[in-house]
Parts: structure tokens; sequence; C-alpha cells
């Protein structure tokens, strides 16, 4: 849905679309969804590269370390790809770098042109984090080269405007939410 | 080299241990947080300590101990490690020092030339960035009216990729298969065409250069 629709009325098309926050419990289970990752597959495959490059310094026959070769390369792109879903579930920075720095990481990643609009006062934990995942969700959403503006504001009702130019779309999309926080 | 490593899973930590030991490097401490790296750092001379970046004291105790590390003992050389390559985690590591210190990918050093390659040039006071990052970073489209890296030819985004990882002008030449005069002829071009400022002549302020014109050009806000 891009809000160009056949016999929608013009005003509804200007109209910015609502997005939703993730409950307090959506983000803990993603958090802790992450970690399990982080410290469990994640750590498993780091740990079994490090054992195939054990293997491939005692192995006489190159035709066996060109084996233990390609394995290593498989297996660092399914690190690539836990990486991936690790982010997708909450977004490694967000924990330790805060929200500017974690969306900042993920356009970055995406190949997304962010600009970012935040309040000089400082979120709690919990707070940042649902901004966090609402925004990061949203990122998910867009294609390379998007340009992306995010607006946040206030304190215990937190409106959150974000727009987005895509390549190809004719007009910006704008999105808000509110979220009751405290 | 004497090397220390805290990391907070086994599995890795024991892995890792026997990868240096094979490479010739003696492990003089291996333990799972950053609070006992740094008490191992106070009694021990060590030429580099390997941290992974996410450990307690939590979230990033390997940062957090790194610094610590470095305002101990300036001369131990950094490897931080970690899951993730993100430019937030380079610039906190850029933050603690920009010479002798490397951050990399886990699995990305999971082999014994690789893992030497890293160790030495740290030792050698060079600035080691994940490869995976500094790629990203040169590809990445830039912003509105930036067409100064793309002006940029093939050879010399080349050599823009090998400056982003920290690479030195040997290491670069070897590299590319190229003669050091060569590559310096390259570096100069890239600075006038970027018009990037800075003595080019001294390594680490020209890395730290580069990778700010690189984040720079990309975000706003």
């Amino acid at each position: 849905m891009d809000g160009g629709g056949r016999g929608m009325p013009r005003h509804a098309i200007l109209l910015p679309r609502r997005l939703r926050a993730p409950g307090r419990d959506a983000v803990r289970l993603r958090h802790d969804l992450e970690k399990d990752l982080h410290d469990g597959a994640a750590a498993g495959m780091s740990a079994l590269a490090l054992e195939l490059g054990l293997i491939s310094m005692e192995a006489a026959d190159p035709g066996i370390g060109e084996r233990i070769d390609a394995a290593q390369g498989i297996l660092r792109r399914v690190l690539d790809d836990l990486r991936g879903i690790g982010t997708a579930l909450y977004p490694p920075v967000l924990v330790s770098g805060g929200l500017g720095p974690a969306l900042c990481a993920l356009a970055e990643n995406r190949n997304l042109r962010l600009r970012l609009d935040l309040p000089r006062h400082e979120f709690d934990t919990e707070t940042r984090s649902r901004i966090g995942l609402l925004v990061a969700d949203h990122l998910y959403t867009l294609g390379a080269g998007s340009s992306v503006r995010v607006r946040v504001r206030g304190r215990r009702f937190v409106r959150v405007h974000i727009s987005d130019d895509q390549p190809g779309r004719i007009r910006p999309r704008r999105h808000r939410a509110v979220l009751r926080c405290g | 080299m004497r090397v220390a490593i805290a990391e907070d899973g086994a599995l890795f930590r024991e892995g890792l241990v026997l990868l240096l030991e094979a490479a010739g490097h003696e492990v003089v401490g291996c333990v799972a947080d950053g609070d006992a790296l740094l008490a191992i750092a106070a009694t021990e001379a060590l030429d580099v300590a390997v941290l992974d970046i996410r450990m307690p004291p939590e979230p990033d105790g390997g940062l957090v101990t790194a610094e610590r590390i470095r305002a101990l003992s300036p001369d131990t050389g950094l490897l931080l490690l970690s899951h993730y390559a993100e430019t937030h985690y380079l610039m906190r590591v850029l933050e603690i020092g920009a010479e002798r210190i490397g951050y990399r990918l886990k699995e990305q050093i999971a082999g014994v030339q690789v893992l030497a390659d890293t160790l030495n040039r740290i030792a050698a006071g060079e600035i080691v960035i994940e490869p995976v990052l500094a790629k990203r970073l040169v590809q990445a489209p830039g912003g509105d009216g930036d067409n100064l890296v793309s002006s940029l030819t093939e050879r010399e985004l080349d050599v823009l990729r090998l400056m982003a990882e920290g690479r030195a002008n040997n290491g670069i030449a070897r590299e590319l298969f190229l003669s050091t005069k060569a590559v310096e002829k390259h570096i100069a071009a890239i600075f006038g065409k970027l018009d990037l400022p800075g003595n080019q002549t001294l390594h680490h302020r020209r890395v730290l250069a580069v990778l700010a014109y690189l984040r720079a050009r990309r975000v706003d806000g």
C-alpha cells in the first residue's frame, strides 16, 4: 500500500499514516532473542571458524585445505545472515550507543540517507527501545537509496514523525506515531 | 608476542588460544571479562590484548576495558573483536586510540595468516580496521551533491578502501601489486579530488581523515 490508490480521496493521500510502536513485552522478547542469537548460534559459528582455521594449519593435502577454505566461506555467509537477523530483531548499537547512533548505523547498513531530529533530553531505556524499534522497522521497509527524515518530540507522550522519499515514487510518504511512555 | 585474551564465550576463547599458540605467540592470560584482563595488564608486559567488545562489564565491557588498558599501559596493542561490524563501534575504538589498535569481526581472524597479519600491524603501530566495514563505507552512496568519490578511478577506489582499512603505503602496495611510489601518487590524487585536509605522511591522521570524510558524506542529524 503506497497511499496512491485509485478512488481514494486526495486528503486521504496526503494524511500521514499511523505507525504502531512495539509494546514492552515485544521489546523484551526481541532483545532476548537477539542476545540468544549472539551468545548462542553466532558465538558457536565463530568458534567453529577458528576450529577450521586450526585444522587447516595441520592439513598437508592442498585439496583438503581448499575444502576447509570453502567451508569457512560458507560459515562467513551464514554469520552474515545471522547478523542481519540479529540487527532486525534488535539493533546492537541501541543498547550501548542510544537512539541516534543505532538509527544511523541501520541507515548506513541499508544504504539510506537519514536525517534525524531528536530531542536534546535522554529517554529512559524502555522508551528508547520502543522508539528505536518503531523507526528501525520502518527503515526496513525502504529500498536502498531512499531518503528519510525522522523527527521525535515529547516526553510522556512521544510523537514520532517519519517522511520517506523512495527512488521511483512520485511524492514522499509521511508517517506518524504517538507513544505513551513512563 | 605476549598476548592476553578477554572473551566471555568459552568455545571462542579456547579456540583463539589454540590458534595464537599455533601461530607461535605466548598467551599469558585468558579470561572471561574485562576486569580480569585489566588485572593481568597491570602485572604482565603485554604486546597485544585481545578483547571481545560485548562482554562483562555489560554492555560493551571490551571498549571500557580497552580504554583502561590504554591509560595503564599505552604501549600495549589492542585488538577488539565483535560479531557486528558497525561504524559506531569503530568510532569508539578510534576514540580510545589511533595507533596500535584494531577492530575486526570474529570470524574474519579465524586463520593463522590473517591473525598474524592483524597482530603484526597492531604491534607495528598501525590502525587495523575490518575490511568489510571499510568496503561498506567506500561503496556507500553519498548524499546530495556528493560526486567526489564517484570521480575517483577504479584504482583510486581500491587505494581509498585500503586506506580506510588502515593500511600503510607499503601494505597497500603489496595488496595491489604496485610500487610505493605509485601508491603515493594515487593517494595524492585521492586527497586532491576529495579535498581532504591534513598531512598525508602521518599514517594515523590520514586514516582518520579518510574515515571522517566517508562518514560525513552519508548521514545528517
